[in-house]
């Protein structure tokens, strides 16, 4: 027997009150118990009981009532912040209570092991480089654990799914404002193209201001390293995946007189977590670790680009599928300074150490046609609001 | 009985969809607000210099003196530049009003514009003196300066930055630096104090008064962010100043935020301009760009940090000088030599070979001569 199983039981054992749901039946009306001195083994073979529900149907009919799921909720933020998966114990989800708990133990240890070198030795040249990055993993795992074991313990799973495949080509044309108090644009249009064959992605796009002198110019190839490329046509219901990104950007700020030439290099990937635990179904995680360049060049020197100083890609998120294939919300945190959002305030001795944060969702108006949205703070906002078309699909 | 189960299985997942879907987009708005986290700095830039005590007022000329104390008999004035103009209304024409200046050039003579007579001058520290306007004029326009003549053509300064919770142990930089009778005076990048609380504020001038028998002018770090904005303009005066000296157009910009408020770029291209012709020295705390990315010690935005590059780079300035990262780099960015000097004592970098230390920077005429790291420990 199994953790979930030998849980369950307990619980059921236990009394705890049963709220069935209705996608899965009721097992029928067990026989009344014999009586105690002809008490027969538990088994289906014993031809005296029905036959016990099995897990599927035990998991069913243990559903938390609403209060439960509230204080699981409650327990997942406030014991849940530094124990991990306390909201699924308090639901009467152990074995996700327990795979929560090991990741933002092994969160929490990766981030304090990268931290206390980087802290001693004063984020020496030496050790940020690595240093960092790790401290922001561990961090992203300990931080994703809490809000999985909240969103485990308020939905107990939901139905949501990724979309069936992934499309041949996609096109979208984006409207973003932007409000940064240091430029003066506000209004940019950015049209894009995605090109996908097999598991290689080739994209572009085009950031163009409508009032001021700022465009930005980016490439990218992405190369699928794991992971299904058509979601449920060749994966089941799962959209994890890891990609290898290669990308250029080209960024001119004509008013101010400068461009950047921003190579970089990242692993981006998808994870859901449907996979730990039957409560976390429809959620998934992202995240993204890489290094780019950014190559800059002044209009006041003869030389095209003279200064170039690297960059740390860091990039979590956690989200949920709407519905069958139908779009998905997504808040995340990016480290990345460089782009129009740039980096949070902070404040103290925090000042400038933080990227932007953000929430982005992409809804079906059709199964081909999309509404995507998004908004990012950071040292400036920006919210942007597109039209996604999807045409052909890859993988079926 | 199933039905209301089906109820009640649902609704906590409908409710708690559209509540995560809320907290997703109100949770990331709610950061909002944070756009010019320095603003306030820049606006309480424009009120230091400016005091009254009963019908008497007191303006220093572009804010370059914190006024410490004032009353019906006296004031007492923190300077931050090496010349000041300030103006004196309302004075009882019947009593004698003292003025105290303390962070002053040791050579800096105080003038009457409209040449009525000055009085008494004490020096009870080489940088500081008192003088005694005597009865009679009910206003005043003074100026404090260094003679042209007494500036010589080749002079030194030095710029420390980031002494923190090593306050108490800044009298061993501050003696070093008196050693050295070529310098005229220091700059420093900020982080003065580890909390910037009123009193290690005063705590660290203590230290200057004791120590130091030169000037100190800087500009605020982080960490004299840890404490709203009112101390640091009461006992050091602006976060963002300019003044001209020996040939050099010095500009401290307040950059503590990770950022530069837009009030203070209209003042720096003033600055700029007005220093054409001149050697630039740009003083801030956080460098635009710390040449180890990942670690970030730097602008919260890369764009502004290239903004503001490309600005220092198309006006000719000949350094930037900065803090923030506990240890000593020297690169360029858009052609400025440029200078990360974080040695005063706060946690050091480590396996970098610098320890606690400051910089000299040597100038002379239309040029500056070299830039030197002196070690202290």
């Amino acid at each position: 027997m199994d953790f979930r199983t030998l849980g369950l039981a307990a619980v059921v054992a236990l009394g705890v009150p049963l709220v069935g749901r209705a996608q899965v039946p009721l097992p029928p009306p067990a026989a009344p118990p014999p009586a105690p001195d002809d008490r027969a083994p538990l088994t289906p073979d014993s031809g005296e009981l029905a036959a016990p529900p099995s897990p599927a149907e035990l998991v069913a009919v243990a559903a938390p009532s609403p209060a439960r799921r509230a204080l699981g909720l409650g327990a997942a933020l406030i014991p849940g912040l530094l124990v991990g998966g306390a909201g699924h114990w308090v639901v009467g989800e152990g074995e996700t209570a327990e795979d929560l708990l090991w990741l933002k133990t092994a969160g929490f240890g990766v981030m304090t092991a990268a931290a206390l070198p980087t802290l001693f030795t004063g984020a020496s040249r030496r050790v940020a480089p690595w240093g960092v990055p790790l401290v922001g993993l561990g961090f992203s795992v300990f931080g994703l654990a809490t809000l999985a074991d909240a969103y485990g313990a308020v939905t107990g799973g939901t139905d949501g799914r990724i979309r069936r495949s992934e499309a041949r080509f996609t096109g979208e044309l984006v409207y973003v404002f932007i409000e940064d108090p240091q430029f003066a644009y506000h209004h940019f249009v950015a049209p894009s193209l995605a090109v996908r064959l097999g598991r290689t992605e080739l994209a572009g796009r085009l950031d163009q201001a409508t009032d001021d002198d700022n465009r930005k110019v980016q490439g990218r190839v992405r190369q699928r390293l794991w992971g299904a490329v058509a979601g449920r046509g060749e994966g089941g219901d799962d959209g994890s995946a890891l990609d290898l990104r290669v990308a250029l950007a080209w960024h001119r700020h004509g008013t101010e007189g400068f461009t950047v030439l921003t190579p970089e290099l990242a692993f981006e990937g998808r994870y859901d977590l449907a996979r730990i635990g039957r409560t976390l179904r429809g959620a998934f995680v992202v995240g993204e670790l890489g290094w780019g360049w950014e190559v800059l060049g002044y209009d006041h020197l003869d030389e095209a680009f003279t200064d170039v100083f690297d960059l740390l890609l860091m990039r979590a998120g956690a989200g949920m599928y709407l519905g069958d294939g139908a779009g998905e919300v997504q808040l995340f945190y990016n480290h990345r300074r460089d782009d129009y959002a740039g980096g949070l305030s902070g404040s103290g001795i925090g000042v400038g150490i933080f990227g932007h944060a953000g929430a982005r969702a992409e809804v079906a108006v059709f199964d081909d046609v999309r509404i995507t949205g998004e908004v990012r703070v950071g040292s400036a906002w920006v919210a942007s609001l597109g039209l996604k078309w999807l045409y052909g699909e890859v993988g079926r | 009985m199933s039905a209301r189960s089906t109820d009640l299985g649902r609704r906590p997942l409908q409710l708690s969809r559209k509540v995560l879907i809320g907290l997703l987009f109100f949770g990331v708005a709610g950061q909002g607000g944070c756009l010019r986290p320095a603003e306030p700095w820049a606006t309480a830039d424009g009120k230091v210099g400016v005091a009254e005590a009963g019908s008497i007022q007191l303006a220093v000329a572009d804010g370059l003196a914190a006024v410490h104390a004032i009353d019906a008999e006296g004031a007492t004035l923190w300077v931050t530049a090496p010349q000041i103009a300030l103006s004196l209304t309302g004075l009882d024409p019947t009593r004698d009003y003292r003025l105290t200046l303390q962070n002053v050039l040791a050579d800096a003579v105080p003038e009457d514009l409209d040449g009525a007579p000055l009085g008494a001058l004490t020096r009870p520290l080489a940088t500081e003196a008192t003088l005694v306007l005597p009865a009679g004029p009910t206003s005043r326009r003074l100026r404090w300066a260094v003679p042209e003549a007494a500036v010589a053509a080749r002079w030194r300064f030095a710029v420390v930055s980031d002494v923190q919770e090593a306050l108490g142990e800044v009298d061993d930089i501050f003696k070093r630096m008196a050693t050295d009778p070529s310098l005229r005076f220091v700059v420093s990048a900020g982080d003065l104090t580890q909390r910037g609380t009123a009193d290690t504020l005063r705590e660290f001038q203590a230290a200057m008064r004791t120590h130091l028998p030169i000037p100190l002018y800087a500009t605020p770090g982080n960490h004299e962010r840890g404490v709203d904005e009112g101390p640091y303009h009461r006992v050091f005066g602006r976060a963002s100043s300019n003044f001209r000296f020996g040939g050099v157009n010095f500009m401290f910009v307040d950059s503590g935020s990770a950022t530069v408020d837009p009030i203070v770029y209209g003042w720096l291209e003033d600055w700029l301009d007005a220093g054409d012709g001149l050697l630039q020295v740009f003083v801030s705390h956080v460098a635009p760009f710390d040449p180890i990315g990942a670690r970030s010690g730097s602008f919260r935005s890369r764009r502004e940090a290239a903004k503001l590059v490309a600005l220092l780079g198309r006006h000719g300035v000949d350094v930037a000088l900065h803090g923030h990262v506990h240890s000593y780099y020297a690169y360029s960015a858009g052609g400025v030599p440029t200078y990360i000097s974080g040695g005063g004592g706060a946690i050091p970098e480590r396996l970098d070979g610098v320890e606690r230390h400051y910089l000299t920077v040597d100038v002379e005429p239309g040029r500056l001569r070299g830039v030197a790291l002196e070690r202290v420990d």
